[in-house]
């Protein structure tokens, strides 16, 4: 028998799980024989050719090129940076998934492509929706050291000002060093308000309270603590928004009582009337605040604080999905929607 | 209880995010169960000559009319499994083999000239013919 067999170039031979643990550690060729060789998705694309074919199948049905293109790099951003900052770092997404396959080498190889496919569209689609709300901000093309910059400005910087206000207020640039994007940006956000441009470590920081953590870990932090807190937060700080009842309750107090009906729901012993008479709260306004019994009222409106959490979880695509994942995702979106279920 | 109050019940009692995951798994394996097999591609001297889809469960491919080059194979996601040159030697049947199957042993008249378990556990058979070599892959 020949046994003449060598060993392919490095990482060739190296299965997705092998190659992405790679990426974990930092090694940026790894993350480059990810991006460019790798036919990971839909078995057929590599990642900058998913790309493309994402925004060709993609732009017939937007009629801003400059929505779809800036969903194309927020998802470049997000899956093909190795960045010092933990919230701006790809690892943070291929961590996730790597734990979330199981099974043979075979069998892992083939859920990897799966899901990495899955992954990127979906991301693809958060960033359009995000983009399309970012209207306010547009894309500029910083021509700096004879290469160029893509970044968002706001629209009421016009053309000509653009380059000259990026002159003056970011300095030297680079373009073709590594997150030299995300770090100018970082710099435009800070001296021209934050862009609504789509950031999940921001969206899961406000969610959670906390400093940006992966998706992963706001999955597994949806959990009562958490959620309540947030909840509290919110509602604390719009207090001038509340009923004048529950305004007068103060920070400390609608706090404790956020936390009395939760305790009480998880206890599985929530009792409206208790409550109410515990925090000082007449019966009606405490209904319209938390109340049970809404639902079986026709027409009725759903209480404030059931909405309120109902979009708490809605707003925040990690929560969202993994509400939709736990297939509790019509139920939440009906609430939002005021309506009684 | 309405069910957004059982679903706020779930959620208080934590019950939510391991449902979650759980319930990510298996969509995992619903949609491999409509499709647990990934596509294989032989090449000689880096230009693609052959192209089967590998069950991971229980499956074979079988690729013909070899001739000797250097081959690689890769998984359709660009995981390259096997390089190796095959030669004349290892695809072609000399006198003497064809001279022992004509006198037909009774035994198997496959005259199999590389034979390997790739990383995958996937078996991996070249097997010498008169004008041509074929190379077989299976899963068991």
């Amino acid at each position: 028998m020949g046994e003449s067999m060598t060993f392919p170039a490095q990482f060739r031979q190296c299965s997705l799980e092998q190659l992405l643990g790679r990426v974990l550690e930092g090694d940026r060729q790894a993350l480059e024989e990810f991006i460019s060789q790798r036919t990971v998705f839909e078995m057929t694309y590599t990642f900058a050719e998913f790309l493309r074919e994402l925004r060709r199948r993609t732009l017939p049905a937007w009629s801003d090129v400059g929505v779809v293109d800036a969903a194309i790099d927020s998802l470049v951003d997000k899956f093909s940076v190795l960045g010092d900052n933990a919230a701006k770092d790809c690892r943070q997404y291929y961590r996730m998934i790597l734990d979330s396959v199981q099974g043979s080498a075979l069998e892992k190889e083939l859920q990897l492509a799966h899901v990495l496919t899955r992954y990127v569209r979906r991301h693809f689609s958060y960033g359009l929706k995000e983009a399309a709300r970012s209207g306010e901000w547009t894309r500029y093309e910083w021509g700096v050291n004879g290469g160029s910059l893509q970044v968002l400005l706001p629209r009421t910087l016009s053309g000509s000002q653009r380059r000259q206000w990026l002159v003056s207020n970011i300095g030297e640039a680079d373009a073709s060093a590594p997150g030299e994007r995300s770090r100018i940006q970082s710099l435009i956000n800070e001296k021209l308000g934050e862009s609504s441009f789509y950031d999940e470590s921001r969206v899961t920081e406000m969610a959670m309270g906390q400093s940006p953590v992966s998706p992963r870990d706001a999955i597994e932090r949806l959990n009562p603590t958490q959620l309540r807190d947030a909840l509290i937060d919110e509602k604390c700080d719009a207090i001038d928004a509340q009923r004048p009842a529950i305004r007068s309750l103060g920070l400390k107090g609608l706090g404790n009582l956020i936390a009395d009906i939760f305790e009480g729901i998880s206890q599985g012993d929530y009792r409206d009337a208790e409550i109410a008479s515990r925090h000082s709260i007449d019966p009606a306004t405490f209904s319209r605040f938390a109340g049970t019994r809404w639902r079986t009222k026709e027409n009725a409106t759903v209480p404030d604080l059931w909405r309120n959490f109902a979009q708490l979880l809605a707003r925040e695509p990690l929560l969202a999905e993994a509400c939709e994942r736990a297939g509790v995702w019509a139920r939440v979106a009906t609430v939002t929607s005021g309506r009684s279920v | 209880m309405s069910e957004f109050e059982n679903f706020l019940q779930e959620l208080l009692q934590g019950k939510i995010p391991t449902d979650a995951q759980s319930a990510e798994v298996s969509d995992f394996i619903s949609e491999l169960s409509v499709g647990r097999s990934l596509p294989v591609i032989l090449r000689r001297d880096g230009r693609e000559v052959g192209r089967g889809q590998l069950s991971i469960d229980n499956g074979q491919v079988t690729f013909t009319e070899l001739v000797p080059g250097r081959y690689t194979i890769s998984l359709g996601t660009g995981w390259q499994l096997w390089e190796h040159s095959l030669s004349a030697k290892d695809l072609l049947l000399d006198e003497s083999d064809t001279f022992d199957m004509a006198a037909d042993t009774g035994e198997s008249d496959e005259h199999v000239t590389v034979e390997s378990t790739l990383p995958t556990g996937i078996g991996l058979r070249v097997i010498a013919g008169l004008n041509f070599g074929r190379l077989e892959l299976s899963v068991s």
